[in-house]
This record gives structure tokens, sequence and C-alpha cells, in this order.
């Protein structure tokens, strides 16, 4: 695990420390995924999509700690949704003849960003929830995560789950508040956009 | 159907906060309710995270947006501030802007603002609402305020506090931009002197706080801000810490908050309400292991290091980093002592010794702690280790009265007549003389009287106690050097010399006390050639002379030890000539004749020890008939019959040393009854009982042995348990289990006596690990494992037996680490041999023509093995065969001899054939002849094996005895 959730600094926030490579491979292991994906959603072609991809990710790395990031005045998943349909709207112009000098190349997100589209926040929430439990999975004896993915990823009744793990019933709610738990501080950790201010109960 | 569990106790399942047996309940009742099965479906729940899983886009983000004070964090604790005053902030508190959040404690959580009114950074630290209790607040402002009286260089200043009626309290300190220490060791080790230089800044900000009467509590390597480029330190958060006023079920098991890598033992254990300033010290410890080391002391899980806090010893520093100094890591483990009395008193004794080694000069901290010397003190049986050489069996035999040594408290019963009669003498002269040096005398003689009666047997007192004999030092050492100056007043420099030994020897600085001593002797010859018909010098010089001789024979050097009781016996003669009846010389003369006997027993010259023993008996009991109701006179008395029931014990009188050892408990029990809470009192009674024990033990009666080391054991159980780190107490628990563990063997409970007996062991081993060569355990330790090796080996457990050698190999080595000693090395070959033999003892015993084809230096000892293993079958007749035959093969096998003698008692003990039963009892008694003249002292010892008690009630065995007594004196 690069970074346990316990530490003060929240992914975003370590992303401000350009030397922080741990944070960045997290970063991009988290967010990666969602952004490609919404790319080929808006369009492009697989190998394009993880261009633009990478140029998004870096991008953000570099201007989370600038003024073009204000959590005052949006919040992280629009602002971030923003830059990837900018993005992808820029790979789409760049063969196309844009007259120079309009400024859309110049700092476009923020005033483009809009009304956030449902489509990426589905996305973002679907790719962080992943990520997170991916993060959480290791935490976890193999039967307490089995027992959480049955009864809530896929939706298994506690007492069917139980009876096929030969639990007690109730350890099967246990293991689904305990890792839900789990994944809500590591959601905080990859996602909280301002430092949060208490620690995990 | 039961009624449905409240929704709270189903929270509380859920959140693991049940017992096993509630929640049994609740499976229960839930199994048939569908009721409780949708409300758990609920409670276990996240609705927000059931929209991501399926797919639902939320209207709002998962995390509130910054706009206003009322912002709630994910896990619903309102942000306690008031709304921003400007756009980009967080909130406001007072006249501080809050910008952003720099951290979180246990208590409360950490801004980063500004100070509009005073237009500066500052850090405000907020109570966390969740903890604002009544109880938590007032301590939070409490501490916050003690913290803001703390004016140090080394101490993040606090610059306000702040309890608004209608708000969360908070406080504002300097803001630090320096990185914490935790980073800059970054895994790695930092240079020594560099960590010795931070953690001494950081140990004279703590000492600062220690003595305002703070503890900090949470000192870590990420509350210890350096600033890399001046090197400065600074401690923060003080006042802040993980605090006694958090509600427990917040720091219950698995919840700690924090980490745990830096609490002190006593904090994992979770006894908050007694920490002290050692607590901190502890953790200053453990921050210094790992800035030298790259790593904290211990890994794992918090639970798991909750649990190695208390019970394991960390790596030593300089395993993982070999370039520390020792002494540096001498430093770091006596901040780290598991016991807080073995670790610097408070921070600044750290610092100081931190500070010494930085500039090169010897530091004050010993491997094994002064007090610790002074009080383990026992007699090293040097003995043990060359009997072990001999035989496993031998070795378990063959030491006199094998828990002798250190049983004695004798010393601490010198001091405290001493005490008393000291103060006395002092508080008369301070009221005849106006010199200022007695009455300083007078106070300080109260420090050292008060230090001396807190013998070690007082749970828990040994920190103090060090810390009454060093202040009393110091203050000694001032006037000693007053006295000298002021010519008449000797009596006063006498008495000032003698505490100035009584305190030195007490820190375990033994020559250096001679020295103050020989001082005073010389005062107190002047003194009495001065008057020479004033028996009070005499009296002080045969004191002084007793001491010294207790100091020379605890260094192993009894003709000196012994010239100097020659002195004091001599003086006490001329002092009772001339003054006859004079109770305290009287005292003195019993005191000084029982050292002397003490040591011819030492010398193991029995007819001496008698004499001395008999005549301080009869001083003694003539002051416990003037003064029955003396307790310190009732104790003498009990003393010296103990002694004399160990003396004839030795020399194999067992019904004079039955009735010395029944009228020492009798004094004992006197003693007690007239100071039932004095604990030096309560443990001479217990090592009374001790006593009993062992000599019925020696009289073969092993059903009383064990009911009067159980009747011990009742007792020393509560008090070992109170007082984990007290060796001495902890010793007599391993005594008590040893003696039962003999008095079950003895009875054939094989298994129930090797369990005690290794009890018996773990105890002593424990002890040995606190204080590596403790000379109260390295003498009997050996012993204590030959008797669970041969216990082993009588259940045929020859796999344990073997593990047991091995461990005993090891035991061996810890006791002697560096020196390559032939006798050690012996020893260690002769277990490796066991070892084997015992690998093999189940094919030896399967195969009669085995043991012969094996390697010489195993065939006796496999003979020996089956021919045992065939008696404890009940073939007793191939059992006597197979013995015999290996005495043929091998005549002069002292093994082999031990096995005859031992084979045919107890093969005549459990045959029906009267017959067999003369021949082989004849047979047995040829045998241990033999031995007695080879090994007195084993024959002499051979009461642990039931075996031979058959042997020992034949009429034969008399002459035996003649021959060991003939040979013994």
């Amino acid at each position: 695990m690069a970074a346990p959730p316990e530490t003060s600094a929240s992914l975003l926030l370590r992303l401000r420390d350009a030397t922080d490579k741990a944070s960045w491979n997290t970063f991009v292991a988290a967010y990666g995924p969602m952004i490609r994906g919404y790319c080929q959603y808006q369009g492009l072609q697989e190998a394009d999509a993880a261009d633009v991809s990478q140029e998004v990710l870096v991008r953000v790395v570099r201007s989370i700690g600038s003024f073009e990031y204000r959590p005052d005045i949006g919040r992280f998943r629009d602002w971030l949704g923003a830059v990837v349909r900018n993005a992808v709207r820029r790979f789409q112009n760049r063969d196309q003849s844009t007259p120079h000098g309009t400024g859309a190349d110049d700092r476009p997100e923020l005033d483009v960003a809009g009304p956030a589209d449902p489509e990426w926040t589905s996305r973002y929430q679907a790719g962080l929830l992943t990520a997170a439990c991916d993060r959480a999975k290791p935490h976890f004896e193999p039967h307490t995560w089995r027992a959480f993915e049955s009864v809530w990823l896929e939706r298994t009744p506690a007492p069917a789950v139980a009876h096929e793990l030969g639990l007690p019933i109730h350890a099967v709610y246990v293991a689904k508040s305990r890792v839900l738990q789990r994944i809500r501080e590591e959601l905080l950790f990859l996602a909280e956009d301002m430092p949060h201010a208490f620690p995990p109960d | 159907m039961t009624a449905c569990p409240p929704p709270d106790q189903l929270r509380a399942l859920l959140s693991a906060a049940v017992t096993r047996a509630e929640a049994d309940t609740i499976e229960t009742h839930i199994q048939n309710c569908p009721e409780c099965l949708r409300l758990l479906d609920v409670l276990s729940d996240d609705p927000k995270l059931q929209d991501w899983r399926d797919g639902k886009p939320n209207t709002q983000d998962f995390f509130p947006t910054t706009a206003a004070g009322t912002t709630v964090a994910a896990r619903g604790f309102p942000l306690p501030l008031d709304p921003p005053r400007r756009p980009g902030d967080l909130g406001s508190l007072g006249t501080n802007r809050i910008e952003a959040v720099v951290g979180r404690g246990g208590m409360g959580v950490v801004f980063r603002g500004w100070d509009e009114a005073l237009n500066r950074p500052v850090a405000v630290k907020v109570l966390r609402p969740d903890l604002d209790l009544p109880q938590a607040r007032e301590r939070f402002v409490l501490e916050a305020r003690a913290a803001a009286g703390l004016h140090n260089d080394h101490v993040v200043a606090v610059y306000g506090v702040f309890n608004p009626p209608a708000g969360v309290p908070y406080f504002t300190m300097e803001l630090l931009t320096a990185p914490p220490l935790s980073e800059r060791i970054g895994g790695k080790p930092l240079p020594s002197r560099e960590a010795a230089e931070a953690i001494a800044q950081a140990s004279d900000g703590v000492a600062a706080a220690h003595a305002a009467g703070l503890i900090h509590r949470d000192i870590k390597p990420a509350n210890i801000l350096t600033d890399p480029a001046t090197g400065r330190v600074k401690v923060a958060d003080f006042g802040l810490a993980r605090d006694a006023a958090v509600p427990s079920s917040l720091t219950q098991e698995g919840s700690v908050v924090g980490t745990p890598h830096y609490l002190s033992p006593e904090q994992a254990a979770g006894g908050s309400e007694s920490l002290d300033a050692r607590a901190d010290v502890y953790s200053l410890g453990a921050t210094l292991y790992e800035t030298l080391t790259g790593s904290p002391p211990f890994r794992g899980t918090p639970l798991a290091v909750l649990r190695q806090v208390q019970t394991d010893t960390p790596v030593p520093v300089r395993r993982l980093n070999g370039e520390v100094s020792p002494d540096l890591e001498v430093i770091c483990s006596k901040a780290m002592a598991k016991d807080p009395g073995r670790r610097y008193a408070n921070a600044g004794e750290l610092r100081d010794d931190l500070r010494r080694w930085l500039s090169g000069r010897p530091i004050t901290a010993r491997p094994a702690g002064p007090i610790e010397r002074s009080l383990l003190w026992g007699r090293r049986n040097p003995l043990v280790v060359a009997v072990v050489a001999v035989s496993v069996l031998g070795f378990a035999a063959s030491t006199w009265g094998w828990w002798q040594a250190g049983k004695q408290t004798d010393l601490a019963r010198i001091r405290e007549g001493e005490a008393v009669s000291a103060r006395e003498s002092a508080t008369e002269k301070a009221k005849l003389a106006e010199d200022r040096a007695v009455l300083a005398l007078g106070t300080i003689n109260t420090l050292v009287i008060k230090a001396q009666q807190l013998a070690g047997t007082t749970p828990g007192t040994l920190p103090l106690r060090q810390q009454l004999a060093e202040a009393a030092l110091a203050d000694l050492q001032k006037l000693a050097a007053t006295g000298n100056r002021i010519p008449g007043a000797d009596r006063t420099s006498l008495v000032t010399h003698q505490r100035l030994g009584d305190t030195l020897n007490l820190l375990g600085r033994s020559r250096e006390a001679v020295k103050e001593w020989e001082t005073a002797v010389a005062q107190a010859e002047a003194l009495a050639n001065e008057s020479p018909s004033d028996p009070s010098p005499k009296r002080d010089l045969a004191r002084l002379c007793v001491r010294i001789a207790y100091v020379h024979r605890r260094l192993n050097e009894p003709g000196r030890a012994d010239e100097w009781l020659r002195r004091a016996v001599a003086t006490l003669e001329a002092a009772e000539s001339l003054a006859p009846h004079d109770k305290e010389a009287e005292r003195e003369f019993e005191v000084a004749l029982n050292a002397r006997a003490d040591l011819s027993l030492e010398r193991s010259r029995y007819r001496n020890a008698i004499n001395d023993y008999k005549r301080a008996l009869v001083k003694v009991e003539s002051l416990v008939a003037a003064d029955p109701n003396r307790v310190l006179y009732q104790s003498d008395l009990r003393y010296t019959h103990a002694r004399l029931g160990a003396v004839y014990e030795l020399v194999l009188d067992c019904p004079a040393a039955d009735r010395h050892y029944q009228a020492a408990e009798a004094a004992a029990a006197k003693a007690l009854n007239l100071d039932p809470s004095n604990p030096a009192v309560k443990r001479d009674w217990l090592i009374s009982l001790l006593d009993r024990a062992d000599a019925l033990a020696h009289t073969g009666d092993f059903v009383g042995a064990e009911k009067a080391s159980r009747d011990a054991l009742k007792n020393l159980e509560p008090v070992a348990r109170a007082d984990t780190g007290n060796a001495l107490t902890q010793r007599d628990l391993a005594v008590g289990f040893g003696l039962l563990g003999i008095a079950l063997v003895g009875q054939n409970k094989l298994d129930l006596g090797a369990k005690s007996l290794e009890s018996s062991l773990a105890i002593r081993e424990s002890i040995l690990r606190q204080s590596p060569g403790s000379a109260l355990v390295a003498a009997d330790i050996p012993i204590i494992v030959g008797l669970v090796i041969y216990t082993a080996e009588r259940r045929g457990k020859f796999a344990d037996a073997a593990h047991w050698c091995e461990h005993a190999i090891d035991i061996v080595r810890a006791l002697h680490p560096d020196v390559p000693d032939p006798s050690t090395a012996a020893t260690i070959a002769n277990l490796t041999n066991w070892k084997q033999v015992y690998d093999l003892a189940p094919k030896a015993i399967a195969d009669p023509t085995f043991a012969r084809k094996q390697k010489a230096e195993l065939a006796p000892r496999l003979c020996c093995v089956r021919a045992y293993a065939l008696a404890r079958k009940g073939d007793f007749a191939d059992a006597i065969a197979s013995i015999e035959a290996a005495r043929t093969t091998f005549p002069s096998d002292f093994d082999v001899l031990v096995y005859h003698a031992l084979l045919h008692s107890y093969c005549a003990g459990e045959t029906t054939d009267e017959t067999y039963r003369k021949k082989w009892l004849a047979t047995a008694v040829q045998s241990m002849t033999e031995l007695a003249k080879k090994n007195p002292v084993w024959v002499s010892n051979c009461y642990c094996f039931p075996e031979l008690i058959p042997v020992r009630s034949d009429a034969g065995f008399e002459k035996v005895l003649a021959i060991v007594r003939q040979e013994k004196n």
C-alpha cells in the first residue's frame, strides 16, 4: 500500500509535492482507468484515449496546487470532468484549422465547466469505488472480504451468504459494515479535495 | 421468540462493541426475525455508496464542499469553526482566520491560521467536538494553560488559551514549518551525534515540562520538529496528547488513536491514571531508538505492537546499526526499560546523560541498573558450573541448599536496626549541638533511612529508593566536604561518612562505599582511643567493620571479609567487658557473629559456622527475653535459627535442622503478628515456610513439603503478581515453585511436578532476561534446568528431555556470554552429550544391543537410561540385570554408579519379593557408600531423588552419612 488512509494528508494534497512518486503512482492507478474510459466514451480510439488521459493526469498534478483548481469554487470531481472534456475536445480539434488566439487552449477549464455530465459523474464514482475496493481488500481476511463481496457487491441476501460461508448471520453484517467503513476511508484518501478534519472513527 | 434487541445494540454489534455472549444472543434472535435483518441491512450499509455501486450519479459529491463553518466531515463531526471572513478560508475562531487543517491528535485538530489582531501566523488547536465532555474539556484547558506557562527553547510556544462558553475550547501556538523528526529519519538512521543531539534537545524541552508537572504522553518522531538548517529541535503538542480524559471506548483495543510504537509499557497496559514523567522518558528512548536505527522498536499491527511493547525486548540498537557506540546503546536501553523504576527518573536525567555522551564524559547509565545490583546481591556459586559437568543427575542435586543464595536478608536486617539507632542518636545529638551540620545530617538521615527501610520487598519502591538515595548522596557529599573542615565534629563526620558509604552501597557502588566506611573507621578508632571507657565508639567501629566485611564477602574476597569480622568481634568483646548489659552492643555482637558464621558457611567451615551461630543465638535470645515484642529481635531470632537449620541440613543432621527451622518459623510468625503490615517481616515469614518445605523434602516428607510450599506460594503469588519488576519477589516465587515441583516429583506426581519446575525455570529466566547475569538466579538456574531435564527423563519424554538440554545450553551460554572458560565449555559438551543420549534413548530401549554399539561417550549413559526405563515399566529384574551389566562394562563411570544406586534402591522399594528387596537394598547401600567417597556433596543433596528413599531409610545408610560428614569436616 502506497499510503495508508490514516495519514493526515489525502492523495490530492500529496500530489502537490512533485517529488512524491508513490502518490503519483497511486493517483494514476486510481484515476487513469476512469479517465481513459470517459475518453473512449467521448469517441476516442483506445490508443488516443491513453495519450489523452496521460496528458490529463500530468495536467492535473501540475495545476492542482495552482489557481486553476479552486476547491472553494467547484468540486474536484466536476473540475476533473471539465479538464478531461477539454482535453478530448482539444485532441479532436487538433487537426482541424482552429484559428489561434481565441484563447480556447489557454485556460478554458473553469470557463467551460458547465453542468456536470451525469455520465462522467457515474464513471467517476464507479472508478473511485473500484480503486477504493482494491486498496481496502488486502486489509481483510479472505472470508471477510468474500462475505462483503457477496452481500454488498453481488447483493446476495445475508442469510444465504452466511449459509454459504458457514458464518453466523451477524458476522456477515459486521463484515459488510467494516469493509464499507474502510472503503469510505480509502475514498476519503483518494478523492478528498480538502484536508479532512477528523480521523476516521 | 425473544424481543428484538434495541437498534443501539445492533449498532454496537456492527462496531464490534459487544461481547461474544451478546453477539450469540443476537444471532439466535435474528435468525428468525426478518425485521431485525432488515434493520441490520440498513444500519450496516451506506446509501451513498449504494448509489455509487449502482451507477446512480449523486447530485452531491461524496465530500462536502468548503462552504461554511457548518461543514460536515464525512465522519459526521461538524468543524467547530465560525463562518469564514475571507473567501478561501475554512472559517474563523476569535481573532484568527482559519486557513487549513494541518494535523490531528487524539484530542483535537490543528489548523493553520492567521491571527488578525497580532498579525502573525498561528497554529490553532481545537478540542475534538465529539470529545467535548466536561471532564475532557477541563483537562484540555488545564493542560493547555500549563503548556502556555512553559518557556523553553525546545518547546513549541503556546500563545493563548480560549474557553468560550458557547463553543469548543481551543488555543493558539507558534506555527512552525520545520519538518518533524520522522521525516528526517525516513527509514534511515541518523548519524549518532545528530541523533543524540536531537533527542537531548527534545529531552530538554520535555524536562522543562516535567519540572512544571506536565506530562506529554505522546512523544514520537512526528511530534519533534527539527529545523535541518539550524539543528534546532522543538517538541510540539504539549497538552494535546492522548489523554486519560478521552472516553475509554475511544482508546480501547482496536481503536487506539494514532501509533502505539512510542507508548510506554505502562501506557500500553492501559494504566493511564498512574502515569508519570518516566512514561515520557520511555517515549524519548523509543524515539532515540528509531533515530539511531531507522525503524521503531517494534513492528506489526497496532495491537501486536501494544503487546510487544509490554512483553518483548527490542532488537539491540547496535545489532541494527553497528556504528552506534555501546554507551549510547546503554542510554537508549535505560530510557526504554520496561520497568519505569529502571529508567531515568525524568527527561532531565536523560538529557544530562546524552550531553555527557556528546561531550565524551562517562555516562551514568549502566547495563544493569545500580539498584538492581545492590538489591540482587547474592552469591555466585562457582561450584555449580563445575558440578554440572559431572552429570545432569549430579547437577540436579549437587549444590548445598540449592536456593540458599540470595534468600538471606541479613544486610536489610543490619540496615533496619542500624537505621533506627542512628536516627535516635542523630536526634539526640541534634538536641545537644548547635552545629548546623548535625541538623543537616539529621534531615539527610531521615532520607537515607527512608530509602533503606523501603528494602527491596516493598512493592514498587525501587524507583523511590533510588531517588531518595541519590538525593541523599548529593547532600551527604556536600556535608562530608564541610564536616572534614570542621575540627571536633568527629562523631558527626563519622556518621556522615558511614551514611555516605551506606548510600553508595545502596546504589551498588561498593568500592566507593568501602572507602567511605574506612574513613569512618579511622574516626571511630580515634574517638575510641580518646575515651577508652566509652563503649559507643567501639560499637560504631564494629558496625563499620561488619559492613566492610559484607562488601568483601560479596566481592568474593572471603579472606579480607574474615579479617574485618575478626576485628569486629574483638572490638565488641572489649565493649562487652566495659558494659556487659548494653543492648545496642549486644545486638551489634550478634549481627557480627551471624555475619562471621555466614562467611564460614560459605567457605564450608561448618563447625566454625555452628559455633558462631550458637553464640549469636545466645545473644539474640537474651535480647528477645528482655524485649519480646520488638520485631527487630524476633527477626534476628528467625534469621539465626534459619541459618542453624541450613547448616545442620548440610551436615545431614536432619532432626536438628528441623528443630531450628520450626523455631525460625515460630519467630517469623511472632514477628508478623507484631508487625503484620511490614513487607520485610512478611517475606521473612514466607521464607521460613520455604525453608521448612526444603527441610521436609530433605527428610523425604514430600507430602509435608508440598503443603508447606503451597502455603508459601499462596501468599507469594499475589505479592509477586503485584510487583513483577521486583526480582527478589519473583525469585521467591520461583523458589516456591521449585520446591513444590520437588515435592510433587517425590510423590511420583510427575506431570504436575514437571509443570511446577518448568514454571520455576521460566520465572528465573525472566529475571535473567530483565537483568542479565543477575547473581540472584545465575547460581541456581542450571540446577532447575537439571531437575526439569531429569523429570522429563523419568516420564519417558525423551524428546522433551533433549529439548531441555538444548535449552540448558542456551542458558549456560547466556550466563557466560564472552568467557571462553573451560568449565563452561565442559558443561556445554556435557549437555550436548545428554541431548544425544536422549535423542537415541527410544532406540536404545527398544534394542538391548543398541547402546553398546554407540560411541564411548554415549554408551554408558544410554545403558543407564535404558535400565531406568525398564524399572519404570516394572521390569525390575531386567532393570537390575542391565544396570549391573553396565557397571561391569563401565566400572569407573560416575553416572553408571549413580544409576546403579538409584535403581537398586528404587526396585527394592517397588518389588514385592522380600529376598530381592533385601539384596538390592544392600547393593544400594554399597553404591551409596562409594558415591559418598567420590562425591559427598552429591550424597548430601540427593534428597531431590525420591528413588533413593528406600536406601536412605535403611539402617545401613547411617554409615554412608558418617562418611559424608567425615568428608565434609
